[in-house]
């Protein structure tokens, strides 16, 4: 499902979920047949989902290869009511909040919004502002907190519910709602310097 | 730049104190109405120089969302090959501990794990027309004699075009059959338990669509199915 | 020669008549030797095999009765049955190692592909 954008939830499709039970219960009894299945099926959502969180192909490519075996590792425990596209989204955004957490000292807040924002690309053509425009957010996200940034992307990007979010980051609902709103502060801001 | 992403401030500060807008109203509040389409409900909100200009900022900000949204290439078919290329390589270097069973007669120093005689019982069944294998697990009848027979139980998915008990008989059957013709291990006693229902749609489509992409295609072909409760 | 490289060769000739009979996909752990070259670097390689030993092979002795044991880990090809491919395993390596007056061989199926 690449490509629905604001559409994104992180519930899988209702007829998916039942044929994904049987997949799950095999996988978790060590039949890597069902696992890679699983990992086809789920990969194209949880690279979506990392590439945003991050911000960076590569990494995000690591950070769900990761997450995939963390999961085998984890499959044993996992309990059979739980939707598996929600638990796999938890260990996806959990393993790129680590790294984004991890990466934090190499970035310098104050010099990324004035490289986003270049006062010289005034009133572009329009094909050419809407490439402008998406640059200028990831450069305006990348001085976002780490906690900042997966609150806002989980909402703004893959729409998620701020009571999704609460439990996908484990987190209260108070806390996605202060880290959404100051994102959303900070990025208002950054954009508006670029616009 | 004014404003700071701060990362250091505790989260659980009211940040609705943060922002106060000249006509009084929070910023949060408006941008929740924004957010959640009742911007138009409040005749203030589009009168008011500042509330409305918050508002625009916040949608500015959403197309620019959008944008980016659209703009994100989709995820190519290679991609996600080799991204589950190497998560199997690396599962597949996972030793993870299993039960051994008996292979063989009791004489016989034979074994084989747990998972992988599952895997052979599983797609027998997998085979039967209508009937899908979930939890397959192996271990023996009598914990006391690891060397003994085998107790098998499994749980289905299955049409319902027959009887549970007539499907119940013949998953034992097929269990019989493979457990002795293609595994070699003991059977002492089967269970079957039918633990879902396969609709219409999942049955008689065993002869699978694209079977193009190599190993692990026997999952893909119920992938767009589903399975009523 | 000594304990440690007659140990060697017999783990040596074990894997090596082992991995010929018909229905074994490969000995475990020795899946790394498969890898794609990306991962094979960074994956941690698994113990037990140092000195060239092959994997999936563990040679043992009773210092008491000086009768060897062999432990044959394998990964079974789907299509062959199982207990026919171990007695086959068996087989060929009580074969391979028949200088030696006493060994027993214990052959256990970890994976099916």
């Amino acid at each position: 499902m690449p490509g629905d954008g604001n559409q994104m939830t992180e519930r899988a499709p209702e007829g998916v979920r039942a044929d994904e039970a049987l997949l799950v219960v095999r996988a978790g009894e060590g039949d890597e047949e069902a696992f890679e299945a699983l990992v086809r099926r789920h990969s194209p959502a949880m690279l979506q989902l990392a590439v945003r969180l991050l911000g960076d192909r590569a990494d995000a490519e690591d950070a769900v290869q990761d997450a995939f075996v963390s999961a085998w590792r984890k499959l044993p425990e996992f309990r059979r009511d739980a939707s598996f596209h929600t638990w796999l989204y938890r260990i996806v955004t959990n393993r790129c909040l680590n790294r984004l957490r991890s990466r934090r000292p190499a970035a310098d807040l104050d010099s990324v919004p004035e490289q986003a924002a270049p006062e010289h690309q005034a009133s572009p053509a329009r094909a050419v502002e809407s490439r402008a425009a998406a640059d200028a957010l990831a450069g305006a996200m990348a001085g976002l907190s780490p906690e900042q940034r997966v609150c806002w992307v989980l909402r703004e990007m893959q729409g998620l519910s701020y009571e999704s979010i609460a439990d996908t980051v484990g987190i209260s609902l108070q806390a996605v709602r202060g880290r959404v709103f100051r994102a959303r502060r900070y990025l208002t801001e950054a954009m508006s310097a670029w616009r | 730049m004014a404003m700071s992403a701060n990362p250091d401030r505790p989260e659980e500060s009211r940040y609705e104190e943060e922002e106060r807008l000249a006509c009084g109203r929070l910023l949060s509040d408006v941008w929740d109405a924004g957010d959640t389409g009742r911007a138009a409900d409040d005749p203030h909100l589009s009168v008011c120089p500042h509330c409305s200009a918050a508002l625009a900022e916040l949608t500015g900000l959403g197309d620019a969302v959008r944008r980016t949204c659209a703009e994100e290439p989709g995820v190519p078919e290679a991609t996600t090959a080799a991204i589950t290329a190497r998560v199997m390589d690396l599962v597949r270097l996972e030793l993870r501990p299993g039960r051994p069973l008996p292979l063989g007669g009791p004489e016989e120093d034979h074994w084989i794990v747990e998972a992988a005689a599952a895997r052979l019982l599983r797609a027998a069944v997998d085979a039967l027309p209508g009937v899908r294998a979930g939890s397959c697990r192996i271990e023996p009848l009598d914990p006391a004699d690891p060397t003994g027979p085998v107790h098998v139980r499994v749980e289905v998915a299955a049409a319902l075009d027959r009887s549970l008990p007539d499907l119940a008989d013949a998953v034992r059957a097929r269990i019989a059959e493979v457990a002795d013709r293609d595994i070699g291990i003991r059977l002492g006693a089967a269970d079957v338990l039918v633990v879902d229902i396969l609709d219409e749609d999942d049955v008689g489509d065993d002869g699978g669509t694209g079977g193009e992409r190599g190993e692990g295609d026997e999952y893909d072909r119920y992938g767009t199915g589903g399975a009523a409760r | 020669m000594t304990a440690d490289t007659l140990r060697d060769r017999l783990a040596e000739a074990a894997a090596g008549a082992a991995q010929d009979v018909p229905g074994v996909a490969f000995l475990r752990p020795g899946v790394v030797d498969l890898l794609r070259t990306r991962v094979a670097g960074r994956a941690p390689r698994p113990a037990g095999g140092s000195g060239g030993r092959p994997q999936g092979v563990r040679v043992g002795r009773d210092e008491a009765t000086g009768a060897w044991h062999i432990d044959i880990r394998l990964v079974l090809h789907r299509g062959h049955r199982a207990l026919d491919v171990t007695r086959a395993v068996h087989t060929a390596t009580l074969a391979a190692v028949r200088t030696e007056p006493s060994v027993s061989v214990r052959v256990t199926v970890t994976g099916v592909v």
